[in-house]
């Protein structure tokens, strides 16, 4: 990185901060829990395209990981855990409900992998939602003390916006940086020529285990701010149809790119608030996921991300054609 | 002298064995060849040498070396490359960043003077090619990085897969000239070829496999002036045919 791309994204870092910081002072209750939703699902559209778009492994699970980690904290601060040992505790659960997934991605691909992935996240949403005495089963958990922010004289929800945003600059910049550095170089070799990256020295394990961790323990962190934003967990945000919409939104927002995940985020927050608004029924969610995929591959196969690049290549020609002519 | 010693070697994927006792020896500064008609095991060979395919017996040997039960960083530390069939590139990667990856098993002052010193090679032109994305590349210069990207980590044993698969006769004549260059600097290298006129041009001695056994031995120099090879490639006959009249065209523009 040049000093001068260091500087303007120190620049952008501080200014995206300070704007985090002046809207935390002045929206209101409503759009700061919907941007505190927004925000932890960039943290957790990050981790899904690390493994999805980075790795190629195709985790239908996602909802799953998080969930790992929200029950996770839920519990840890009800038995009366600091929030940063809760958070820790949750980083720690989503990291390793990932990592049991590596071990299929060793000898699946695909396909098959996104079966057995399918798979995890039913288990989870029956373990979370018949392991009553831990889950709280289909009434899920409250986690009252969350009302109350830890800043003295700082309400909760703008206590969790503003740690959400700052989280989620923080990690888009890490992100960024972790996928152009050694680490994306050796994601990039594993998955484009995995034989021959193993004969350089590479060990997949190895490999998959890190990357299966790192996005586990980024969810976490997603899972902390979603049950902060909301004080309560259920196996309700947590379900199979909330892995597919992740999913489907990083293939319509773009894979293996960061501003794709960003663009996910929005859809994943955005389409039921949507529908919503639209006066549209909440069951109408899979119809409009199907249609969106349809008409993304069709038409943008590398997600939105790729569409200034495409109007730019568009306007390239026409102008050459006016000029030729 | 450096020397791979291959005894007995049995190589499968689970099922029955698709090499079946293959025993070889080569010396440092020596190209072996390996020629055989299709599925006769010749690549899930160097796959087994290179660790990337399960050994159900026998064993291979850098010097005192055994590397049976090591895994691939082992053999890349023992002293071990493999240049895959298909050149097994990354997309999107730069020439620079295949050479970086081809360092994964050394430290990063010593990775970073062998990636300096492999960009130096082939008259520098890795070096000039550093920032340019592999997809830019033609298959002549892929080959090189791939090449490259294998030599980095300093081999004494180099496995080439099919070297010159898919490329013109003139780049044909200049990955030749690259093994010519690595024999001369010491190298053992085993080398996969179904161009078959070519590859015993080059080689020190040659064998035929023949649904993973050695049917064929012997010097590559014989071999080449001996017809009766064909009758050992069955399947292939007519490649070595097809490949000399192929040989004939080296030299013309690309």
């Amino acid at each position: 990185m040049n000093i001068l791309s260091r500087w303007s994204s120190v620049a952008l870092t501080v200014a995206a901060v300070v704007v985090i910081a002046i809207l935390t002072t002045v929206l209101p209750g409503f759009r700061l829990s919907l941007g505190t939703q927004l925000f932890a699902y960039i943290i957790i559209c990050l981790s899904a395209n690390l493994l999805f778009g980075y790795a190629d492994e195709i985790v239908l699970a996602q909802a799953a990981i998080v969930g790992f980690g929200s029950y996770g904290f839920a519990v840890a601060v009800n038995a009366g855990a600091p929030l940063v040992m809760a958070a820790l505790v949750a980083i720690a659960l989503s990291s390793v409900g990932s990592v049991l997934l590596a071990f299929p991605a060793l000898r699946l691909q695909g396909l098959f992998l996104a079966i057995i992935t399918l798979a995890f996240q039913f288990a989870f949403s029956g373990i979370a939602e018949g392991w009553r005495a831990v889950t709280g089963g289909l009434n899920g958990i409250a986690v009252n003390s969350l009302f109350t922010a830890p800043v003295p004289g700082m309400e909760a929800e703008r206590f969790w916006f503003l740690v959400a945003g700052i989280l989620a600059v923080l990690l888009v910049l890490a992100l960024r940086r972790l996928v152009r550095g050694p680490f994306g170089r050796g994601l990039a070799a594993l998955r484009d020529a995995p034989e021959a990256a193993a004969a350089l020295g590479m060990r997949a394990l190895h490999w998959k285990l890190v990357t299966f961790a790192l996005a586990g323990g980024i969810s976490g962190i997603g899972a902390v701010l979603l049950v902060g934003r909301t004080a309560y967990v259920s196996p309700g945000s947590y379900t199979v149809q909330q892995s597919m919409l992740i999913t489907v939104a990083i293939i319509v927002g773009g894979v293996a790119s960061i501003t794709g995940s960003v663009l996910a985020a929005i859809i994943v927050v955005g389409l039921p608030e949507l529908l919503f608004a639209l006066g549209a029924s909440a069951e109408l969610t899979p119809v409009i996921i199907a249609l969106t995929i349809v008409v993304c591959l069709r038409f943008l196969p590398r997600g939105i991300v790729s569409l200034p690049g495409l109007v730019g290549r568009r306007l390239r020609r026409a102008r050459a054609k006016e000029a030729s002519s | 002298m450096t020397e791979l010693r291959i005894q007995d070697l049995h190589v499968g994927y689970g099922g029955d064995d698709i090499v079946n006792g293959v025993s070889l020896t080569i010396a440092g500064g020596e190209v072996l060849v390996v020629l055989g008609h299709n599925a006769a095991g010749k690549s899930t060979l160097m796959k087994g040498v290179a660790g990337l395919a399960t050994c159900t017996s026998g064993s291979v040997q850098i010097d005192e070396v055994v590397l049976d039960r090591l895994p691939t960083p082992g053999r890349v530390r023992a002293g071990l490359g493999y240049v895959p069939a298909d050149r097994a590139l990354f997309n999107g990667l730069t020439v620079r960043e295949h050479l970086v990856i081809g360092a994964y098993t050394l430290g990063r002052r010593e990775g970073r003077a062998r990636v300096a010193a492999v960009e130096q090679r082939f008259g520098g032109v890795l070096g000039r090619l550093r920032n340019t994305s592999i997809q830019g590349l033609s298959g002549g210069q892929k080959q090189l990085v791939a090449i490259g990207r294998a030599l980095v980590a300093s081999p004494r044993v180099l496995l080439l897969d099919e070297p010159t698969i898919g490329l013109s006769p003139a780049v044909v004549t200049e990955v030749m000239a690259t093994i010519d260059e690595l024999r001369a600097e010491g190298l053992a290298l085993l080398v996969v070829e179904q161009n078959v006129a070519t590859a015993l041009r080059h080689a020190d001695r040659a064998v035929v496999l023949t649904h993973g056994r050695i049917t064929l031995e012997g010097d590559a120099a014989k071999l080449l002036a001996d017809d009766s090879i064909g009758a050992h490639l069955v399947a292939d006959g007519d490649r070595v045919e097809a490949t000399r009249n192929d040989d004939e065209a080296e030299g013309e523009p690309r």
